[in-house]
C-alpha cells in the first residue's frame, strides 16, 4: 500500500527563481534606444516635409502613447513568462506565443483605433494610415518583448535604424505628393520595415509551424502584481503630458479631441533624450558586474551551499546593485545638473527661443528622477518584487497625474515643476523599495513561493474545525440514523 | 445537509492516506468491503493525498458514508482558522513553541507533540505563520543554525518545506467528530489520528497492511534525488547521509507516535505484527486480523470446464510482473512436466503492465519448450478457474497477504508459496488451532525453480498428501480467514467508541 508516495523529486528539481529574467533590463534598455530613434525620425521628418505637418505630429503623439499603454499589459506578464519556459528548456512555443500576442493586440488596437479615429475630424486617407500606424508601433513593441528575451540587442538597433531611415525617406517622397497622409503613409511603412526585420529575428531563432499560442494568458493569473504593474507602468509616465494637453495653454490640431502642447511635451523630449547615458550606464552595468554576482547568488543556493555562502553572495550582488545606482545618481546627476545650468545655450543649440528655459529645467530634472526610478523598477523586477514593482509605478501615477493637474491649473507654479516632483518622489519611492529589497535577498528568493491559492481556484478549504475539502457524498440524508 | 447535522458524530471516521476512495487497490477495495458489510455503522471519510488537485471516485460509496472530506500535506492555506479561541497563547510563544519542536523532531524526539498541541490550539497563529514571512523566515533559519549550519541551505529547506511544516500544518487540520477514528496507515493519517483523539479523547485505532514506515524507509534510502552530503575527510561518512537520515528519522516519529497513542493495533499478518513491535509499538495492544474472503460466495461459484482425464491442472493468478517471478514458475513449470507428464499450467491474470516483462516470460515459454503445457490466459474471471485446480503456485520475491491463495482454499486448491509476507503463516497455519489443522501446501525459498518444481511433484504425485492439504485449505480459509468473520471483529472493535448500531 502506497503512503502519499514522494512526489517531492519534482519540488527539488524545479527552481523556478532561477529564471532567467535578463529580459526586464533589456526591455527597459531597449525602449530607451529605439524611442530614441523614432523620436529622431519624428524630427527629421519635421524637417524634410514641407507644409503644415501638425496633423501628423499631433497623431502621433497619440499613436506612441496608445501603442505603450496596451502592449504595456502583457509586456511584463509575458517577458516572464517567455523567460520561465526558456528556463524549462522548452522553446516551442516562442514563436506562436509572438503570433498570438500579436493577434491579440491588433483586436486590442482596432477597437482603440476605431474610439480614436472615428470621432476624429480628419481626412479619411489620413486617419485610415494612423490607424495604420497605430498597428504597426503596437506590433514593433510586441516583437521587442520577444527581442528581450532573446538579448538580441543588435537586431534591435539595426531594425529600427532601417526603419527609421526607410520612414524619414518614404515620409518625405510621400509626404511631397500627398501631404499628411502621405507623410503617415511613408512613416507607417517605415514601422513596419522595423517590424519586419525584428520579426524575421524572432523566427529565426524560434521555430514557427503555423499556430498561435495564447498559454501565456495564464500567467495573468499567476503573477496578477506584474499584470497590474504593466498596466500602470507607460500610464504613469504619460500622465502630466495628458493633463497637459487639455490644458489652456495646448493648442487643438484637430477636432475634436486632438489636443497637443507642443512646448511641454518637446522639452520633456529633449529631457528625456538627455537621460540615455543613465540607462547605458546602468545596462552596462547589469551586463557585466551584476550579472555575475546574480549568477553567482543564484549558483550558492542552486550548488547546495551552507546559508553563509549564500548570504556572502547575496551581500557581493547587493553591493552591486547599490553600487549601479550610486553610479547612475553621479554620472546623471552631473550630467543633468550641468544641463539645467546651461538650460539657456542648449535650447539655442537646437533652434529654439530661450524663454522655454524654465520649463526646460523643470523637465530635466524630472527626466533625471524618472530615470531612477525606472532602473529601480528593473531591480524589483529582476528580483520578482512584483507588488512592490506595482506600488511604486501606481504612486507615480497618482503623483504624476494630480500634481499636474494642479500645475496646470496653477498659473503661479511653473510648468513642468508637478512632473519633476513627482518623479523626484517616485524615485524616492523606488529606491526605497530597492533598499528593502536587498536587506532580504535570501529571505525573498526562498519566503516568496507562489501560494497555492493561484492553484486551488475558488474552492472553500474552510470546515468549522480547521482546513479541509469537501467532498459531495451520494449518502441519502437520513439513511441508517437511528 | 443541515450544517448542524454536518457535525453530529458519525461512528468511525476513517483516515486514509493515498488509498480509498480515489485510488484503486487492494487496501481500497478492504475499505469498501468493510463499509458495504456494516451498512448499521457510518461513517466518515478523511482522505489525505500530497495535494488538492482534481479528484475522481474510483468506487460508489455505499450510504453509510456521512461525509468525505480531503487533507492535502504539502499544501498550505493561509487564512484564519475559524472559531479558534481568543488567543490565550501570544504570537511569540506560540512560534518559540514551534521552533523548539522542530529541534526535538530533528534530534527524534516526538514528545514535544502534547506541548506543541497545545500551543497551536490556544493560539492565533496560522500555518501562514510559520510558512510564509519575516517570522517564518526566523524559524527556519533559526533552526538551520543550531542544528545544520555547515549542511546544504537548499536542501534543508525543502525538507523544511515538505517535512516539518506539512508536520505542523496537520495541527490546522479539521477532523470532523467521530465516536472512534481508524487509521488505515501509520504516517499523515496516523498523526492525524493522534490530533483527533487529542481533540475529542475518542479511541484510535490502526490497521497496517503494509508497514508504512518500513516502505518509506526502502523508498527514502533507495532514493536519488535526496541529496547525500559529502562528509568532510576527516569523519566517517555515515551510511545514508544526513538528509535521508532526517527524513527517515521524522517518518519514524510520526509513526512512533501513532502507536504510542492508539488503543488498538491491527495488522494482517504475524510477520507485520513483529516489525510493528521493532518499530516501538506495545506487544500487548498489537493483534493480527486477517484478510478475509467471501468464502460462501466463492465456494458456490460456476466451475469452468476440467482438465481433460489424467491430465493435472496448475494454476498462476497474477500480474504477469518481475515482483511476480513469472519466470521462476516457468522453468519449475519445465520441471514438473518433465517428471509427471500430463500437467497443463493455466496462467491467470493481466499481461500488459509490464510489457517488456512479459515478452521475456514468451521468449522463456518457448524456448523452454512450453507452448503446449503452459498458457497465458490474460485476465479471466479466475473463481470460476479455481474449482478446476489441482493446485497453485506463487513465486514471488515479496508478497503481503495474498489473496489468491485464500481464494484457492476456498475449494480446497493446495498451494505451492515462497516464503516471503504471510505466505508461510497462510500454508504452515498460525501457532495453534491453525497449525494443528496442517499445511495447506508448502513453502519454498525465493527464485528456486528446482525447491518450487519439487514441492508441486510431491503434492500432485501422492493423492493422499494432496487431499490432506486441499481438507486443511477448506478449513483453514473458513476458520480463519472468511470475511463475514472480519467484518464481525471490526464491529466488535468499533463497538469501543459506542458506535450505535455496533454489535
Amino acid at each position: 500500500m502506497a503512503g502519499i508516495g514522494f512526489k517531492l523529486r519534482r519540488y527539488v528539481e524545479e527552481g523556478t527563481y532561477f529564471g532567467a529574467l535578463q529580459g526586464y533590463a533589456y526591455s527597459a534598455v531597449i525602449a530607451a534606444g529605439p524611442w530614441l530613434i523614432s523620436a529622431v525620425s519624428l524630427a527629421g521628418t519635421a524637417a524634410l516635409v514641407p507644409g503644415d505637418m501638425r496633423l501628423f505630429h499631433g497623431a502621433l503623439m497619440y499613436v506612441f502613447p496608445a501603442s505603450l499603454f496596451v502592449t504595456g499589459v502583457p509586456q511584463f506578464v509575458v517577458t516572464r513568462y517567455l523567460a520561465d519556459r526558456l528556463y524549462a528548456g522548452d522553446a516551442s512555443r516562442h514563436a506562436p506565443a509572438f503570433v498570438g500576442l500579436l493577434a491579440a493586440v491588433l483586436a486590442a488596437q482596432t477597437c482603440v483605433g476605431a474610439a480614436l479615429w472615428g470621432t476624429l475630424g480628419a481626412p479619411a486617407g489620413f486617419r485610415l494610415a494612423a490607424h495604420g500606424a497605430l498597428v504597426a508601433v503596437s506590433g514593433v513593441w510586441v516583437a521587442m518583448v520577444f527581442i528581450g528575451v532573446l538579448r538580441a540587442y543588435h537586431w534591435a538597433i539595426g531594425a529600427f535604424l532601417a526603419g527609421g531611415a526607410a520612414g524619414l525617406v518614404l515620409a518625405a517622397l510621400f509626404g511631397a505628393r500627398w501631404g499628411q497622409a502621405g507623410a503617415m503613409a511613408g512613416f507607417l511603412a517605415g514601422q513596419g520595415v522595423t517590424l519586419a526585420v525584428l520579426a524575421s529575428a524572432v523566427f529565426a531563432e524560434f521555430r514557427w509551424e503555423g499556430t498561435a499560442d495564447f498559454s501565456f494568458v495564464e500567467y495573468f493569473r499567476l503573477h496578477p502584481w506584474l499584470a497590474a504593474m504593466g498596466a500602470v507602468y507607460y500610464l504613469g509616465a504619460w500622465a502630466d503630458k495628458l493633463v497637459f494637453r487639455f490644458s489652456p495653454s495646448a493648442g487643438l490640431v484637430a477636432a475634436p479631441w486632438m489636443r497637443v502642447a507642443a512646448e511641454y511635451e518637446t522639452a520633456f523630449f529633449i529631457a528625456q533624450v538627455t537621460t540615455v547615458p543613465a540607462l547605458a550606464v546602468f545596462f552596462l552595468r547589469v551586463e557585466t558586474d551584476f550579472f555575475e554576482r546574480y549568477r553567482a547568488f543564484f549558483g550558492a543556493v542552486g550548488q547546495h551551499r551552507p546559508f553563509a555562502a549564500i548570504a556572502a553572495a547575496a551581500e557581493g550582488l547587493s553591493d552591486s546593485a547599490r553600487a549601479g545606482l550610486r553610479q547612475v545618481l553621479m554620472l546623471q546627476g552631473g550630467l543633468s545638473a550641468v544641463l539645467v545650468l546651461l538650460a539657456e545655450p542648449l535650447l539655442g543649440l537646437l533652434g529654439l527661443g530661450s524663454d522655454g528655459a524654465a520649463l526646460m529645467r523643470w523637465m530635466l530634472a524630472g527626466a533625471f528622477f524618472q530615470a531612477l526610478f525606472q532602473l529601480g523598477v528593473v531591480l524589483l523586477l529582476y528580483f520578482e518584487r512584483y507588488r512592490e514593482a506595482f506600488s511604486v509605478c501606481a504612486a507615480f501615477l497618482a503623483a504624476n497625474a494630480a500634481l499636474a493637474v494642479a500645475d496646470a491649473a496653477s498659473p503661479a507654479v511653473p510648468d513642468g515643476a508637478g512632473f519633476a516632483a513627482a518623479a523626484a518622489a517616485a524615485a524616492g519611492f523606488a529606491v526605497f523599495e530597492v533598499r528593502r529589497m536587498l536587506g532580504t535577498l535570501a529571505e525573498g528568493v526562498f519566503m516568496r513561493q507562489v501560494p497555492p491559492q493561484a492553484r486551488l481556484g475558488g474552492a472553500s478549504f474552510v470546515q468549522p474545525g480547521g482546513f479541509g475539502r469537501r467532498h459531495p457524498v451520494p449518502a441519502e440524508a437520513h439513511a441508517g440514523r437511528p | 445537509m443541515r450544517a448542524a447535522e454536518e457535525r453530529q458524530p458519525v461512528d468511525v471516521c476513517l483516515l486514509l492516506e493515498g488509498t480509498y476512495p480515489f485510488t484503486r487497490g487492494g487496501v481500497s477495495s478492504w475499505v469498501q468491503g468493510l463499509i458495504a458489510n456494516m451498512p448499521e455503522v457510518s461513517f466518515g471519510l478523511l482522505y489525505i493525498g500530497a495535494h488538492y488537485e482534481a479528484r475522481k471516485l474510483q468506487y460508489e460509496l455505499p450510504k453509510n458514508v456521512r461525509w468525505l472530506q480531503e487533507w492535502a500535506v504539502y499544501d498550505f492555506v493561509p487564512a484564519r482558522r475559524p472559531g479558534a479561541p481568543p488567543s490565550a497563547v501570544g504570537r511569540e510563544e506560540a512560534l518559540a513553541a514551534a521552533a523548539r519542536a522542530c529541534l526535538e523532531m530533528h534530534d527524534g524526539d516526538w514528545r514535544s507533540f502534547d506541548a506543541l498541541f497545545d500551543v497551536l490550539a490556544g493560539s492565533e497563529v496560522t500555518i501562514a505563520d510559520l510558512a510564509h514571512g519575516p517570522d517564518a523566515w526566523r524559524l527556519l533559519r533559526g533552526v538551520y543554525e543550531e542544528r545544520a549550519r555547515d549542511i546544504s541551505f537548499l536542501d534543508f529547506f525543502w525538507t523544511w518545506r515538505f517535512a516539518f511544516l506539512p508536520f505542523l500544518n496537520l495541527f490546522f487540520a479539521d477532523v470532523p467528530p467521530a465516536r472512534l477514528y481508524h487509521a488505515v496507515c501509520t504516517g499523515w493519517a496516523g498523526v492525524l489520528g493522534a490530533i483527533a483523539k487529542k481533540r475529542t479523547g475518542a479511541p484510535l485505532v490502526l490497521t497496517e497492511h503494509g508497514i508504512y514506515l518500513n516502505e518509506r524507509r526502502i523508498e527514502i534510502s533507495q532514493s536519488e534525488w535526496i541529496r547525500a552530503e559529502e562528509e568532510d575527510a576527516l569523519s566517517v561518512r555515515r551510511d545514508l547521509g544526513y538528509f535521508k537520515t532526517l527524513w527517515i528519522r521524522l517518518f519514524e516519529q510520526m509513526a512512533q507516535l501513532c502507536y504510542d497513542r492508539c488503543d488498538r493495533i491491527y495488522t494482517l499478518y504475524d510477520g507485520n505484527r513483529r516489525m510493528q513491535e521493532g518499530f516501538g509499538a506495545p506487544a500487548e495492544r498489537i493483534e493480527v486480523i486477517p484478510n478475509g474472503v467471501d468464502v460462501a460466495a466463492l465456494a458456490s461459484r460456476p466451475a469452468r470446464a476440467r482438465a481433460p482425464a489424467g491430465c493435472l491442472r496448475i494454476g498462476f493468478v497474477g500480474r504477469v510482473v518481475p515482483i511476480k517471478d513469472v519466470k521462476t514458475l516457468l522453468r519449475a513449470c519445465r520441471r514438473i512436466v518433465d517428471s509427471l507428464g500430463g500437467v497443463e499450467v493455466l496462467m491467470m491474470g493481466p499481461t500488459d503492465e509490464d510489457r517488456p516483462y512479459f515478452e521475456e516470460c514468451e521468449a522463456l515459454r518457448r524456448m523452454l519448450g512450453l507452448e503446449q503445457a503452459v498458457s497465458f490466459l490474460g485476465p479471466v474471471p479466475v473463481p470460476e478457474y479455481y474449482p478446476t485446480l489441482d493446485l497453485q503456485i506463487l513465486t514471488s520475491v515479496s508478497e503481503g497477504q495474498p489473496l489468491v491463495i485464500l481464494e484457492g482454499y476456498c475449494t480446497g486448491v493446495p498451494v505451492v508459496a515462497t516464503r516471503v509476507g504471510a505466505c508461510p503463516e497462510m500454508v504452515e497455519g498460525r501457532p495453534g488451532e491453525d497449525m494443528a489443522l496442517g499445511p495447506s501446501g508448502l513453502v519454498t525459498r525465493v527464485g528456486s525453480p528446482e525447491e518450487t518444481a519439487e514441492a508441486a511433484i510431491r503434492i500432485l504425485s501422492d493423492p493422499e498428501l494432496k487431499a490432506r492439504m486441499s481438507e486443511a485449505a477448506r478449513l483453514r480459509v473458513r476458520m480463519f480467514y472468511d470475511q463475514p468473520a472480519l467484518v464481525a471483529r471490526y464491529r466488535g472493535i468499533y463497538a469501543l467508541g459506542g458506535a450505535r448500531g455496533a454489535a
